[in-house]
């Protein structure tokens, strides 16, 4: 393996697919986890299998909502899409991640002796 | 909040869920394969391909059902399912299992609910907003009352006064319970008719004081059959026509205390009360509601003012009124307006019956425990194929705690039912509606079911769940040959020990008590109870009273009567009041109970009189002297004065706040032997005899008491129309005055039998278990030449060994039983300890024996070549 694959960090796939949903509109399961894979670079390694269980909890929580419909090759799939509920715990997920992830910037910027 | 109700929606679409989402894997491996081949993967590679990147279906279909559904849930259910099925192939081990936790809940529910109601249950149900009701101890006469309600604090201040009225229907007379009221209780109360309409508001005072109407209670009413149209009829009470104004709703009760509620309520008035002026008699209860925002220590404060101006004015009346009265919350239930002592002994009371019968339950547990632990040994060979199969530990156990849930389950059902049966039942028996009163059934407490529901799953089923799953699968599944190499003592043998324990203090409990009854009906009384009879008669107020003299000559001129006089029975209850010598100061007093008698009531009864003489017709007629003459009983005699010869001594007879009786000087002209009767045990209550009439008469006849009855009830009846009679011969009435000793007899006697027969058959259980476990032993000893003898007593030993453990567990623990029903066993009951002790012992011991011996015998004939050919 030439590249080291990330392995995803605990509940950030949830995240992704609510951000992927939210800026392509409703998608079916197989293109969601292409257009993780695709946006990541194919860097990181998931089971395209493990969408399934966190689709079904976004679900749950009411975050997103399903449909059956006919792909543009006609065969029968489940259509997934943002909710407004989702959009708003999206907002309020991704302020607290863009905090964290700055604090944890910083502390990556200390370098050695600095008082 | 949300994904938990998404989660119990998708238990009941799990199976469309499912092929959702086989189609949406489906398609999603279509959609990579497609890619796949378009980046110019072959076939076979593209599949393949797809099939890796995906990751495990199963793996996914599982996570996702696990996410879906609940799965601990569905765990469950399946456990219960199959605990159902299993248990419903077992009829007899259910129908068992289900009547022993009935029984034992049954009876739990019943003493919890009653004692619920009775001790804690607040003054009025069926009352609106009770937090501002509150009530006045002691209670106070009419003119007190009326005096009191003048202050403003008290507008909304009602009395009543529980009582009985005569009830004429047709040509029979009976007896209704009945609450004397006043005009504003009713509205006071906030109690609203369900039918008709109550009376009186507080507008008219006074202007109903001679009102003819009368609200019946919710009971009463179905006893006169049921139907509206009552409101409006004339019901007869005292002699007087009184018209039905409403019926009231079904649960109230008025402060005679919960569970029971009177027939009648009639407004306050001569009618119904011939003392109504005297001030002296304390005869009023009250209750009172809080006006406009007004608080208890308001109301507090302004009682006291107006207690303290009713002492000034009427000093002989009221004497220490301002110190004793006070006001007590009606919220607050019976326990917490008991007084000290009073509430801790009602308490510990309680408690101490609670105990029985949750030791019963216990029993009925440990009973079912058994059983249980029989089919977990029996299920030894499943549990460990479960376990070989990857079953984990918790799985197992909760696996045995559904069948227990189930078992407890149906158990608490029956019990509920057997209580709701009951109180269903009680309120309509000719007992309790020839006795005048309305019983409420204590309602059933949901929460104390699930609670017990709880318990007896944990007490049936943990132990032998632990038990199954200590086996480890490596054993379970070799073939048994385990027969040599038996545990002896194990959690089942310790249950029966439990069990006979148990039912030992129940039955020592028993056993003690019988001997009370048995002395208490072999005693000599100490008087005549087979040659006379007793009339209790009820005049209806409107008579002038009935002439005992006209009526005692009327009945001697009956060819079989000898003699006749007023009185009741001539026995020391409870012993209320008090005498003191004269002229000693720092005297105490002694208890006595005073015998309201009528002339020659001593030689009618058949009691000696030992020194001095009997009470003649001037005695009765003459007691407004300022000494009155009395009769002692010896006890008062001997313990009091210390000898018999205390004629012409006196005595003082304090003043009754009660009834307002004045204080009397006394003179003994006489002293009796005493009756032996007792009806509570303990010190002998102390008896007085004062010449009073009352209604009650007293007849002595020749021959036999039963066949006077009726010409004596005739007779009576002639003379006094529109009186309620009852003629009961002398011992008919000393057995209901012991009644209270005999149920506590059989109540006990019951439990301790049942709890017998429960851990009879937990030995019969382990003893036919261990022979048939030791079939392969047995046929070794016999192969090797153990005699018949040897093989009876090695399959007994246990039987006995168990059956002497707990006895000697229960007879410890007995004797902190008898102490506490120490004050219930009349006579000397150090002697009869031992000897209770010792029938108990014997009776377990050879009903121990006797269940033992059938799988004995069995084992005993073994057919050793049989047992040595088998597994």
């Amino acid at each position: 393996m030439e590249r080291r694959k990330a392995d995803v960090l605990h509940g950030t796939l949830d995240l992704m697919i609510l951000k992927t949903l939210e800026a392509m509109g409703p998608l079916h399961g197989y293109s969601i986890a292409r257009r993780i894979e695709q946006i990541s670079n194919d860097q990181l390694s998931i089971n395209q299998g493990t969408i399934y269980p966190a689709l079904l909890k976004l679900q749950h929580h009411g975050w997103i909502a399903t449909k059956w419909g006919e792909s543009s090759t006609g065969r029968r799939v489940k259509f997934y899409s943002i909710t407004r509920r989702g959009e708003q715990h999206l907002q309020t997920e991704e302020g607290d991640w863009q905090r964290a992830a700055g604090i944890v910037a910083k502390f990556f910027k200390l370098s050695k002796g600095l008082p | 909040m949300r994904p938990l109700l998404a989660r119990v929606l998708a238990l009941f679409r799990r199976r469309q869920a499912d092929a959702d989402l086989s189609d949406e894997i489906g398609a999603h491996l279509d959609f990579a394969t497609a890619d796949n081949l378009a980046r110019g993967m072959s076939a076979e590679e593209a599949r393949r391909e797809a099939a890796l990147k995906f990751g495990g279906a199963l793996q996914t279909q599982e996570a996702y059902r696990y996410r879906q559904g609940w799965p601990m849930i569905e765990h469950v259910i399946q456990d219960l399912r199959y605990a159902i099925r299993v248990l419903a192939k077992r009829p007899i081990l259910l129908t068992t299992t289900t009547i022993s936790i009935g029984l034992g809940v049954g009876i739990n529910v019943a003493v919890y609910s009653v004692l619920r109601s009775l001790l804690f249950q607040t003054g009025m149900t069926g009352a609106v907003a009770s937090g501002d009701l509150f009530r006045l101890t002691p209670g106070l006469s009419y003119p007190n009352y009326v005096d009191v309600r003048t202050n403003d604090a008290f507008v909304d201040l009602a009395a009543m006064q529980a009582s009985t009225l005569t009830y004429r229907s047709g040509d029979t007379t009976t007896t209704v319970g009945a609450r004397v009221v006043s005009e504003n209780f009713f509205e006071v109360l906030g109690l609203h008719a369900l039918y008709g309409r109550t009376f009186g508001s507080k507008d008219d005072v006074g202007t109903i004081k001679d009102a003819n109407v009368v609200v019946i209670s919710h009971g009463f009413w179905q006893r006169l059959g049921a139907d509206q149209a009552v409101v409006g009829r004339t019901l007869f009470l005292n002699g007087w026509p009184y018209t039905v104004a409403g019926v009231l709703p079904k649960d109230v009760y008025s402060m005679i205390g919960p569970l029971v509620s009177p027939s009648v309520y009639v407004p306050l008035g001569p009618r119904v009360n011939r003392a109504l002026e005297a001030r002296g008699a304390a005869q009023f209860d009250l209750v009172g509601r809080l006006r406009n925002g007004m608080t208890m220590q308001q109301v507090s404060a302004a009682l006291a003012v107006a207690a303290q101006d009713l002492e000034r004015r009427f000093p002989d009346d009221n004497p220490g009124l301002r110190r004793t009265l006070s006001i007590v919350p009606l919220t607050r239930g019976v326990i917490q307006r008991l007084e000290a002592p009073a509430g801790r002994i009602a308490l510990t009371l309680a408690g101490a019956l609670y105990a029985v019968v949750g030791l019963v339950l216990l029993v009925a547990c440990a009973n079912v425990a058994g059983l249980l632990l029989a089919r977990a040994a029996e299920r030894a060979r499943e549990t460990s194929i479960r376990l070989a199969l990857g079953a984990t530990r918790g799985r197992l156990l909760q696996q045995f705690l559904a069948e227990s849930l189930v078992i407890a389950t149906l158990g608490c059902l029956a019990g509920a039912a057997f209580w709701l049966g009951v109180t269903t039942i009680l309120p309509r028996t000719a007992l309790i509606a020839n006795a005048g009163i309305d019983l409420i059934p204590a309602p059933l407490s949901l929460v104390q079911c699930g609670l017990l529901t709880i318990v007896v799953t944990i007490a049936c089923g943990l132990g032998p769940a632990l038990t199954a799953n200590r086996s480890t699968p490596g054993v379970g599944l070799q073939p048994s040959r385990n027969g040599i190499t038996l545990k002896r003592w194990g959690l089942k043998q310790s249950l029966v020990v439990g069990q006979v324990g148990v039912s030992f203090i129940l039955l020592v409990g028993a056993c003690a008590l019988l001997f009370t009854m048995v002395r208490q009906q072999l005693a000599d009384p100490g008087f005549d109870i087979t040659h006379t009879i007793s009339i209790e008669m009820r005049l209806p107020t409107s008579s002038a009273g009935s002439d005992f003299f006209a009526l005692r000559d009327a009945l001697e001129t009956l060819p079989a009567v000898e003699a006749v006089s007023s009185g009741d029975l001539p026995v020391g209850l409870i012993g209320f009041d008090r005498v003191h010598k004269v002229g000693a100061t720092d005297d105490q007093g002694f208890p006595v109970e005073v015998n309201r008698v009528g002339p020659r009531y001593l030689e009618t009864v058949g009691i000696h009189v030992l020194r001095g003489r009997d009470f003649g017709d001037e005695d009765v007629r003459r007691a407004s002297t300022p000494t009155t003459p009395v009769v002692i009983g010896e006890t008062l005699a001997r313990r009091y004065f210390g000898s018999l010869d205390v004629i012409d001594q006196q005595l003082l007879l304090p003043r009754d706040p009660e009834n307002g009786r004045a204080a009397r000087r006394l003179q003994i002209v006489g002293v009796s032997q005493d009756s032996a009767v007792q009806v509570f045990g303990g010190d002998r209550i102390a008896v007085l005899y004062f010449p009073a009439l009352s209604p009650s008469l007293v007849v002595r006849v020749a021959g036999s008491a039963a066949g006077a009855i009726r010409a004596l009830e005739r007779t009576v009846g002639t003379l006094e129309p529109g009186a309620a009679i009852t003629v009961a011969p002398m011992a008919a009435r000393l057995a209901a005055v012991l009644l209270p000793v005999r149920v506590a007899t059989i109540f006990l006697s019951a439990l301790g039998a049942l709890g017998l027969v429960l851990a009879m058959t937990g030995l019969y259980g382990i003893v036919s278990y261990a022979a048939n476990r030791r079939r392969f032993e047995i046929g070794v000893r016999i192969a090797l030449g153990a005699s018949w003898s040897a093989i009876m007593r090695l399959m007994l030993r246990d039987a006995v060994t168990i059956v002497g453990a707990g006895s000697i567990a229960g007879g410890v623990l007995s004797f902190a039983l008898i102490r506490a029903i120490w004050p219930l066993l009349a006579g000397n009951q150090s002697a009869m300890t031992p000897l209770a002790l010792l029938a108990v012992f014997v009776l377990i011991l050879t009903v121990g024996v006797a269940a033992a011996l059938r799988p004995a015998l069995g084992a005993a004939a073994v057919d050793p070549m049989l047992a040595l050919r088998q597994d």
